[in-house]
């Protein structure tokens, strides 16, 4: 009776870990498509302030490269650059982060419900080359759920990479969230 | 029962030790650049660079000559020899971000495997879930033309490399690796750009 009230808690708890982050959901404006342009993706600048005791200052890199990386998944020809390279592409994806939250282990581990969860919040512009803007977006994306309530860097890991998927999409499909 | 604290002691053992055979494969990296730029004599200055990235720029310019003298922070132009023929190189390693889910993995395993009944699910997750592990990583690569009287250019760059594969693997092991290969991988993609850029300038 234990052991199978004990398989039911697992199954639970690796349901919540494969579904990884949620996020509110947003309208989306419709903008154009850049299929068959290359795309650069510069460093995302960081937020000033931030509730998170690991370092930020490659999470705007981190996650440009996985916007550029699921762009190539896509199809597209993109590349990641840093903040201090020179943009190349026909078009020009750049942002900032609004949102670096890596909430409360305990919050979630004693209280759960999403209280606690981690939060990463971006905004941003897809310009062309010449600078002239095309479209604006905006994204963040909340983790709460893990072992023993989750570390977390691996939350705020989980949500770089949902948020760089998202911000993707949105390139991809030509519908940006505002 | 004794063969259920066997059953757990070496799964613990897997676990904690690690034994996933490849963490980086060598398709995960880009292609080794050809050097083409022989009619200049050429000088790296490594001193900045991780041992990977040194070792990485001196098998792709094996003829380059390396300077001890240039310490980080320093011009460049200090490492020009008396007659001003050369090019120096300056290769630096900037941020690097890492991100896995072996610890999360792991800490299932181990609180698995301490209940009898978790054994099956630690094994099957040990297939069934995969591990994965990136780096991104920054590198600068600073470069000046002797006796051209231009200011150094600099070329910087970024690499992502993703890894992934299953069985019992520790987060430091994949760190270790990818920390290496992402050294190798960036020194290449930047003396790749800095080349094509050249290329492009002689061509003008």
């Amino acid at each position: 009776m234990r052991g199978m009230r004990g398989n039911k808690g697992l199954l639970v708890a690796g349901t919540l870990l494969v579904l990884g982050c949620g996020g509110p959901k947003r309208a989306t404006v419709p903008g154009p498509q850049v299929g068959g342009q290359r795309v650069t993706v510069v460093e995302f600048t960081p937020v000033a302030a931030t509730n998170y005791d690991a370092p930020t200052g490659s999470l705007g890199l981190a996650l440009a490269e996985e916007i550029a990386g699921e762009l190539r998944r896509q199809g597209h020809t993109a590349e990641a650059i840093p903040a201090g390279g020179q943009p190349t592409g026909d078009v020009i994806v750049r942002g900032q982060l609004v949102r670096v939250d890596g909430g409360s282990r305990a919050l979630r581990y004693w209280v759960g419900f999403g209280a606690g969860a981690a939060k990463f919040g971006t905004a941003g512009d897809v310009l062309k080359g010449d600078g002239t803007q095309l479209a604006s977006f905006a994204d963040e994306r909340r983790s709460g759920f893990g072992i023993f309530g989750g570390a977390t860097e691996t939350l705020m890991q989980k949500c770089v990479r949902q948020v760089g998927r998202d911000i993707a999409e949105m390139v991809h499909t030509g519908e940006y969230r505002q | 029962m004794q063969a259920g604290w066997v059953l757990r002691l070496l799964v613990l053992l897997a676990t904690v030790s690690g034994c996933a055979a490849t963490i980086v494969r060598p398709g995960d990296l880009p292609v080794r650049p050809r050097w083409g730029t022989t009619a200049v004599p050429v000088v790296v200055a490594l001193e900045g660079a991780p041992a990977a990235m040194a070792d990485e720029v001196q098998q792709i310019v094996p003829s380059a000559v390396r300077d001890t003298q240039v310490v980080p922070g320093q011009p460049l132009a200090t490492a020009c020899p008396p007659d001003g023929d050369a090019v120096v190189l300056r290769p630096q390693v900037g941020r690097t971000y890492f991100a896995t889910n072996a610890g999360d993995r792991n800490a299932l395993f181990i609180y698995e495997s301490a209940i009898v009944v978790g054994l099956p699910v630690t094994l099957i997750s040990a297939v069934a879930w995969p591990w994965y592990g990136e780096t991104t990583i920054e590198g600068v690569l600073e470069t000046v033309h002797c006796g051209a009287h231009v200011p150094a250019s600099v070329v910087v760059g970024s690499y992502h490399l993703r890894s992934e594969g299953r069985g019992f693997v520790r987060g430091g092991t994949i760190k270790a690796a990818q920390e290496e290969a992402a050294a190798r991988a960036i020194a290449r993609k930047l003396l790749a750009s800095w080349g094509a850029r050249e290329t492009t300038e002689e061509r003008r």
